[in-house]
């Protein structure tokens, strides 16, 4: 099945918007041919000197086509629109829904200005899938119909000259587009998605580019994309300029071949004079309907290339599935506190990211009872942040044993499995939004009341009462309207609030210098008092109250 | 008006569009002299009953003007998009160029997604502005025109209708394009708003997972695409009104001018090829007006993204915002060649003072201090102290707003920025890191240099080791965001980035705060081994890098503290 085709019924509902904005559009199309035969026959009509009475039939038939025609294609541009607006909405939310399963295993993959390209620009794209493409053959063959049925009421010869002509014009031409611009179509749609790409990595990284001199990295590789989609963009042109040459040249000689038509059947006396005017305003008229033809292809390939960029990826298989039969959690609770509270048990842990890459953790084992406080050292890429994005399935582990509670960790549903872990990691996002946005993600319910407490537990407390906005104050792109410190200090607040069972914080006060850390690992710990909390760092912090102390090395876990 | 201003600017590009406009004349004229010759046929056929052979030479006639036409209709599309191609690649390289040099510092308010949908799509809009709404517009005012006066010379009595209806279409417009103008600036506010919503989205989904918030992440996406889509069919409503009376407009003053002619076709005060001539030039009197409010959308949506484009082009540069504080010094251009042939020997600050726009107080305020050549000296001080503003004023991102920043005695802005960064290599806090191998992002700033270099300089940084460790070692495929490696490797690239540089100055900024105590060990060790004839400039706050420097500024609130010379 073809991407496109793949997309459209995916989302689905198109049909009747389709319908409908074809329908509308062959009443706008009809309502054209009417209205020029209809003002011919006047003039022919009124050169006669014919009665008024029937003069006066042909003005209203005038007016109302005038006012059928304007109507309807106001109609038709609307219903047309509204209705692809709707379903643009549909496929963001199944592209968005279709690449949730692969953050971050695969979407790291790729470049986040890609993605960006794939879910705005080429969905955007896919609006002309649905009206330039579906719903102008449908309006076509049905205006074609009504004007070659017209003429032939008059000659079948007259109807069977148009309607070669307009084959010629609505066939013809649109498959030979097609030739011409099918790999240029396709390739502007990825050199928009390269540039894009381009664009996001040089902007985000523009001090490095600058520091060290590349600025050409951003500024040269963007005007290389620029200029290879110069020839893309030529051919295209030129194919659409020779379209609209032949398209105008195919008009007239329709026009005048039944015109020529008609002259001999006036000569010939089969045919009233009075009709010859409206012979080739019909033809004009109905070519209206299959300009747009030539387009079509050009638009198809477009929308093929950005369905198959949205397919592909919506494809990949997720490297963590949601086990079929989930298991249920057995939970203990904490009865002093009502607080859920988890054992974590690692049992001979083997792992790497792929086929051909070295093991990360081999055979690493250890306990980590409800409640406890453990810190893992080690050096960096010994595999401890390895293990925090195994417990927060993120990838799929299939040597050795993580268990909660005793039951296995992967099968779990996936949500289950991760409101048990609350993880605090260096590379965390936080959103471009309000302090009190991002912390509500870990509490959704949470009163500023409380979401100020928790900022209290890190030492944020006072920050945030004395900024101008205060929790309503932006974090930034990236939060980096704040400093590393503070930045740091929102995360685990936000991860305070959730009340996971286990919360991991993986080299997470790494910019607060040695004071502010203790501080702020003492607010932690008080606040979680009853949970567990690990903290994976370089260096073990000097604070009393540790109850498991293990080092990580190659891989491998080890009680100090 | 912007339009002007960019084809005067561009006189190629205006060329083009002109050549392109007036093709579109040329075409248009054609079309009126073969209607005419059109009504002529009929009336032959209908009026004087000629036979086909007698009608043929004009048939004939026609269809090589036919031709012509369909030749004048291809060299314009041709035409206007050499020209758009011409302005596209200029406005995105000068527009990119032009942020370059406004610089890490000046672009931070500024959000990437929105600068690339500026900088990407937005440059492609002026595609359809240049090559679809300027000839429109053009052709809008000259073809009625003509046709104007071709129906004045046939028949003077249905100018009448035209001269009525003509001018209303054409202040319609205007009423209905003003209005349309604020809408289309909003959606392309929006379209930008848009884009920064959709890539944090994107980069913050593990994020969301984690939490177990993709759901409510796949709500957001929605509600966002459907204000998109509204804000969309607001301008579009507007675009289909104006077409709507257009187009109403247009058909009833057909209707108006085939009644009109009919009554005096049956007094027979008019023949009938003249009257069927005026009857069928009268929709191509309103056919370019037409169009241009079909275009009209197209050409808002170029005019928003120039606009904006206009505002980043705007943006003060470094050298501008250096020299706008009037410092009134005589700017001595030191060139690069001179400054390599001087070497460096001394970086001295005094009474510097920085406060970022909007901000209360001021980020640094009265800092002075000189770093003699072949001094390590450590900048530490608590978060918030001033370490990274003033690492971004030693870098030349930006330039501070009191005091000065020498260099060898000179003042810093007589040196251009990029030949002081000849000079001085830096390790930031979070590297970035670019599609590439790990070869490539270590030679990032030496792209010439040999596989021998890059393995030292990873060597120096300790980074040699876990680098062959990985699938393809060196050439490696890194993502932007450094695919699989942790925060210290990161680190150690980014040294390994500043060792090739051979610079007598680096300047390493938080570098050990991702490092566990053996690698920081380590990498201390070779960089001080490397440092021996070079000046450093460190900002840390752990001991082990602090205990390798002979000097230490401390920094609180902006000012120096302890240390200053």
């Amino acid at each position: 099945m073809s991407s496109t085709r793949r997309v459209i019924h995916a989302v689905g509902g198109y049909r009747w918007w389709v319908a409908i904005t074809a329908l509308l559009s062959f009443v706008t199309l009809g309502a054209g041919i009417g209205l020029l035969a209809m003002s011919a026959f006047l003039i022919s009509k009124s050169a006669l000197v014919d009665t008024t009475i029937t003069l006066a039939l042909i003005i209203l038939g005038v007016r109302v086509f005038a006012t059928t025609r304007a109507v309807s294609r106001y109609a038709e541009r609307y219903v047309g629109h509204l209705g692809t607006f709707r379903i643009l909405t549909r496929i963001r939310i199944w592209f968005f829904r279709g690449i949730e399963p692969l953050a971050p295993a695969v979407l790291m993959q790729h470049r986040s200005g890609d993605l960006l390209t794939r879910i705005l620009a080429d969905i955007d794209t896919l609006q002309d899938l649905y009206l330039r493409v579906l719903v102008p053959p449908v309006a076509a063959a049905l205006a074609v119909s009504l004007g070659c049925i017209l003429l032939a009421g008059f000659s079948p010869w007259l109807g069977l000259a148009l309607f070669v002509f307009v084959c010629l014009c609505g066939i013809a031409i649109p498959l030979a587009m097609h030739r011409l611009t099918r790999s240029s179509s396709g390739s502007l749609v990825q050199d928009q998605a390269n540039l894009n790409a381009t664009l996001v990595e040089g902007i985000t990284g523009i001090a490095d580019l600058v520091a060290f001199g590349r600025e050409d990295l951003l500024l040269g590789r963007a005007e290389h994309i620029t200029e290879a989609q110069q020839p893309a963009r030529k051919q295209l042109a030129q194919a659409r300029g020779i379209a609209a040459g032949l398209t105008a040249l195919l008009v007239g000689l329709a026009a005048l071949t039944v015109l020529g038509f008609g002259v001999s059947l006036v000569s010939g006396g089969s045919l009233e004079g009075v009709y010859l005017a409206i012979l080739p305003l019909i033809a004009i008229a109905t070519f209206e309907a299959v300009g747009p033809l030539s387009a079509a292809y050009e638009h198809l390939d477009r929308s093929r290339a950005a369905a198959t960029r949205l397919v592909e990826l919506v494809d990949t298989p997720a490297s963590i599935l949601e086990p079929s039969i989930s298991a249920k959690l057995t939970l203990n609770h904490n009865t002093s506190a009502a607080l859920t509270v988890v054992d974590l048990t690692v049992t001979d842990l083997s792992f790497r990211y792929a086929e051909g890459d070295p093991l990360v953790l081999q055979q690493a084992s250890v306990q980590i009872p409800a409640g406890s406080f453990a810190v893992i050292t080690g050096p960096s890429g010994s595999g401890k942040s390895t293990l925090c994005n195994l417990l927060l399935r993120f990838w799929e582990y299939s040597q050795g044993s993580i268990q909660l509670n005793g039951c296995e960790l992967n099968r779990l549903g996936l949500d289950e499995a991760r409101s048990v872990v609350a993880l605090v990691a260096q590379h965390d996002h936080l959103f471009d939004t309000t302090l009190r946005d991002n912390l509500l993600l870990g509490d959704s319910r949470a009163d500023d009341e409380r979401l100020l407490e928790a900022c209290d537990a890190v030492c944020l407390g006072d920050w945030v009462r004395a900024l101008p906005a205060g929790l309503e104050e932006r974090a930034g792109e990236n939060g980096n309207r704040l400093s590393g410190g503070e930045r740091q200090r929102v995360m685990i607040a936000r991860a305070l609030l959730t009340e996971a069972p286990i919360l991991i914080l993986d080299e997470a006060t790494e910019h607060l210098d040695q004071e502010m850390q203790l501080e702020v690992l003492r607010g932690v710990l008080s606040w979680r008092s009853g949970l567990t909390t690990i903290m994976i760092t370089h260096e073990a912090p000097n604070i009393s109250g540790i109850d498991l102390r293990l080092q990580c090395s190659k891989g491998t876990l080890r009680e100090i | 008006m912007w339009p002007r201003s960019l084809l005067a600017e561009h006189p190629q590009v205006r060329t083009w569009v002109g050549i392109s406009i007036l093709l579109g004349l040329f075409a248009a004229g054609i079309l009126v002299a073969w209607t005419i010759l059109l009504a002529g046929v009929i009336n032959d056929g209908f009026i004087k009953e000629q036979t086909l052979s007698g009608v043929l030479p004009t048939l004939v006639l026609m269809a090589a003007l036919l031709l012509l036409r369909a030749v004048c209709i291809w060299l314009a599309e041709n035409s206007s998009q050499h020209a758009s191609g011409l302005l596209r690649r200029k406005v995105r390289s000068d527009s990119l160029a032009h942020l370059i040099a406004v610089g890490p510092a000046g672009l931070s308010a500024e959000r990437t997604a929105e600068l690339t949908s500026t900088l990407g799509q937005g440059v492609d809009s002026l595609d359809a502005y240049l090559s679809r709404f300027l000839p429109s517009a053009a052709l809008a005012v000259m073809v009625p025109a003509g046709v104007f006066i071709t129906i004045g010379v046939l028949d003077p009595w249905t100018t009448l209708i035209l001269l009525f209806t003509g001018p209303m279409l054409i202040l319609l417009l205007a009423v209905i394009g003003s209005r349309t103008r604020s809408l289309t600036q909003r959606r392309f506010e929006e379209l930008g708003w848009l884009s920064s919503f959709y890539l944090d989205m994107i980069q913050g989904l593990a994020t969301l997972k984690a939490f177990g918030r993709a759901e409510e992440g796949a709500e957001m996406v929605e509600q966002v695409s459907r204000r998109y889509g509204e804000a969309t069919m607001d301008v579009l409503r507007t675009a289909f009104q104006t077409s709507l009376m257009m187009e109403w407009a247009a058909t009833a003053a057909t209707a108006l001018v085939a009644v009109q002619i009919s009554f005096r076709l049956i007094r027979g005060d008019l023949s009938f090829d003249l009257a069927l001539a005026v009857l069928m030039l009268t929709p191509e009197f309103f056919a370019p007006l037409r169009r241009l409010a079909i275009e009209y959308h197209a050409g808002q949506e170029g005019n928003a993204a120039l606009e904006r484009i206009t505002e980043l082009n705007a943006l003060p540069t470094q050298t501008q915002s250096a020299s706008a504080e009037g410092h009134g010094l005589p700017s001595v251009e030191v060139s690069s060649i001179e400054l390599s042939a001087v070497g460096f020997s001394s970086l001295e600050l005094s009474s510097v003072g920085f406060t970022y726009a909007g901000a209360d107080s001021p980020a640094l305020e009265q800092v002075s201090f000189v770093i003699e050549q072949g001094e390590t000296v450590a900048l530490i001080g608590p978060s918030g102290a001033g370490k990274s503003t003033l690492a971004k004023l030693l870098m030349q991102f930006m330039q501070p707003d009191q005091g000065q920043i020498l260099i060898n005695g000179q003042p810093a802005q007589n040196l251009q920025p990029s030949d002081w960064r000849r000079i001085i290599s830096w390790v930031p806090q979070q590297p970035a890191l670019f599609a590439g191998t790990v070869a490539q992002n270590i030679a990032l700033g030496r792209p010439d240099a040999s596989i021998a270099q890059i393995t030292q300089a990873a060597r120096v940084a300790s980074a040699q080791e876990f680098i062959e460790a990985l699938p393809d070692g060196f050439n490696t495929l890194l993502g932007e965001n450094g695919l699989r490696l942790s925060g210290g490797q990161r680190q150690r690239l980014a040294i390994a980035r500043a060792a090739i540089m051979n610079t007598p100055v680096v300047l390493l900024d938080e570098f050990t705060a991702h490092l566990d105590e053996d690698t920081e060990a380590q990498v201390v060790a070779a960089m001080s081994a490397l440092m021996q004839d070079r000046t450093a400039v460190v900002i840390a706050h752990r001991a082990a890098t602090i205990a390798s420097a002979q000097r230490v500024i401390s920094l609180d609130a902006g000012r120096v503290i302890q240390g200053q010379l």
